[in-house]
């Protein structure tokens, strides 16, 4: 474990080294990413400033889910995105090899390889916009409710990042299917809504998308104290059970990989 | 004219090549907008009109949004950043091939496709959701929302083109095109339509070339533009093709002066 995380302290340095070495390009994501940001909560402002509840959800309840969205998605974008969109290419061109011949976790190396630093303007954006919210509103949010919002999203992320990494495997079957990973960030999206909306929407269809449906409205209840323990236990064993499905995929994946460019 | 049809062809071809990457493709668009439906959906629960729009109305602006999101915006122009920074322009420059046409057919050949799918994806929606939507019947306005998507298709052409055309400067053409592709999807009326901004800023969206994207032929089609405010449209979109055009074409001369042909 100490060993990894050394590796991955290194592989933090030499991501911000590259990131110091283009400073226009960083710069230009960091704008990228603000505005992204920006015209998200103003879109989410503008449509819930003419209704006074969506299924249960207040207007103040639907900002507080578009924070806690980009807080998620921020360090999802930052840890890694940018990993899984170079996936297919490194499968298509056998680069593979490289990360199965180093004396790491294959899964590991090809996860977590590249940190995304310019992403982590969303996670302030968001926890900004929180903080504000919160402190405006007069919400008491006493520090283990705070706790607990902050340990559900982490377990939100594992949630997310096991879907990505059990859809994305399967790249090593079709190594040109990039667009599953453009598909993955639009699905993403789809949790930045509260989950009755779908559930109403969808009847039967839902239950195929409710893990993704509590990655972040989970934690956002807690937060506006709504009754969830069940949801809670749900998102925990969604995460573990993706997770240990993940990885397991991905052994079984790794059997079929030809190495064909190579 | 027969190499661009041939062009087209090819671009079909292309595409078919793997196809369950170009299926992956509209799943991921229809899945974009179903969640914007589902977001108007939940709006208008236990309500009839919001914002001025009845939930027919909505609910036909996004659907045909779709439609003419997929015509308008479909594009192969992506590509003409790495194009250029790998070099590969020099295959373009050394042809006899106009290269802005050489785009244009592609992108003819990738709109027609995903208009064909759009149209059977939106009838499949319709058909498996069922929703109130509005249908035009003064045949007038339902031609000139046609010729405002060709307008629109013609403006997001030149607009992407200049867009690629930042790779003659700089080798991250990524995050200049992830912001305007932000501020456009905003501009364009993608998720809302225009009107529900509030009033400076729907007067600003206005003076964009953007406006005319997506939400002005919907509005032409959906009929709540007069005869007149449509023809100023119109000119004001034929307008603004003209001057993206122009410079586009100004761009392009100064970018292959500075194009050094890097790469392969």
């Amino acid at each position: 474990m100490r060993r990894y995380l050394r590796v991955y302290a290194i592989l933090g340095k030499l991501s911000l080294e590259t990131l110091l070495a283009y400073r226009a390009n960083f710069v230009n994501s960091i704008v990228a990413s603000l505005s992204w940001g920006a015209f998200s909560f103003f879109s989410i402002f503008l449509l819930v400033s003419k209704t006074t509840n969506v299924y249960g959800w207040t207007p103040t309840e639907i900002i507080l889910l578009t924070c806690g969205y980009s807080i998620l998605i921020g360090v999802f974008h930052t840890l890694f995105s940018t990993n899984f969109e170079r996936m297919a290419d490194l499968i298509n061109w056998g680069q593979l090899d490289a990360f199965l011949l180093r004396p790491l976790d294959s899964q590991f190396s090809l996860s977590l390889w590249w940190v995304n630093y310019a992403s982590l303007v969303r996670i302030m954006l968001g926890a900004g916009l929180l903080w504000y919210i919160v402190q405006r509103s007069a919400l008491p949010v006493p520090a283990f409710t705070l706790a607990l919002f902050f340990i559900l999203v982490c377990v939100g992320i594992l949630l997310l990042y096991s879907i990505w990494f059990i859809v994305a495997t399967l790249l090593i079957w079709f190594p040109r299917m990039s667009n599953v990973i453009e598909l993955l960030f639009n699905i993403s999206g789809m949790v930045r809504y509260p989950g009755e909306m779908y559930q109403n929407a969808l009847g039967y269809i839902f239950f195929f998308f409710l893990p993704l449906t509590l990655i972040i409205t989970t934690p956002v209840k807690i937060l506006v104290r709504k009754s969830i323990s069940w949801e809670m236990i749900l998102l925990v064993a969604f995460a573990i059970c993706f997770f240990v499905i993940s990885r397991l995929f991905w052994k079984f994946a790794l059997r079929y990989y030809t190495s064909a460019s190579s | 004219m027969k190499q661009y049809l041939q062009i087209i062809k090819n671009t079909w071809a292309e595409m078919m090549m793997y196809r369950l990457n170009f299926v992956l493709w509209r799943v991921r668009w229809v899945v974009q907008r179903l969640v914007v439906y589902f977001l108007w959906w939940a709006i208008f629960a236990g309500r009839q009109e919001v914002f001025g729009y009845s939930q027919s109305m909505i609910l036909t602006y996004v659907l045909l949004g779709n439609i003419v999101g997929t015509f308008v915006l479909g594009t192969t122009t992506m590509d003409i950043g790495g194009v250029i920074n790998q070099g590969n322009l020099s295959n373009f420059l050394i042809r006899p091939i106009n290269f802005f046409r050489y785009y244009l057919a592609r992108d003819i050949g990738d709109k027609l496709l995903n208009l064909v799918f759009a149209v059977v994806e939106i009838a499949l929606l319709v058909f498996l959701l069922r929703p109130p939507v509005f249908l035009q019947s003064n045949i007038w306005y339902i031609l000139l929302s046609v010729v405002a998507i060709g307008v629109a298709a013609f403006l997001y052409f030149f607009f992407s083109l200049l867009l690629g055309f930042f790779g003659f400067w700089s080798a991250d053409v990524w995050a200049p095109r992830f912001l305007s592709f932000v501020i456009m999807e905003f501009f364009a009326g993608g998720l809302f339509p225009l009107d529900i901004l509030p009033q400076p800023l729907f007067h600003f969206a206005r003076s964009l070339p953007f406006f005319y994207f997506i939400y002005f032929p919907i509005k032409v089609y959906l009929g709540q533009l007069s005869l007149t405010s449509v023809m100023q449209g119109l000119v004001t979109g034929l307008v603004w093709v003209g001057g993206l055009w122009y410079i586009a074409r100004l761009v392009w001369k100064k970018g292959l002066r500075v194009y050094t042909a890097e790469g392969k």
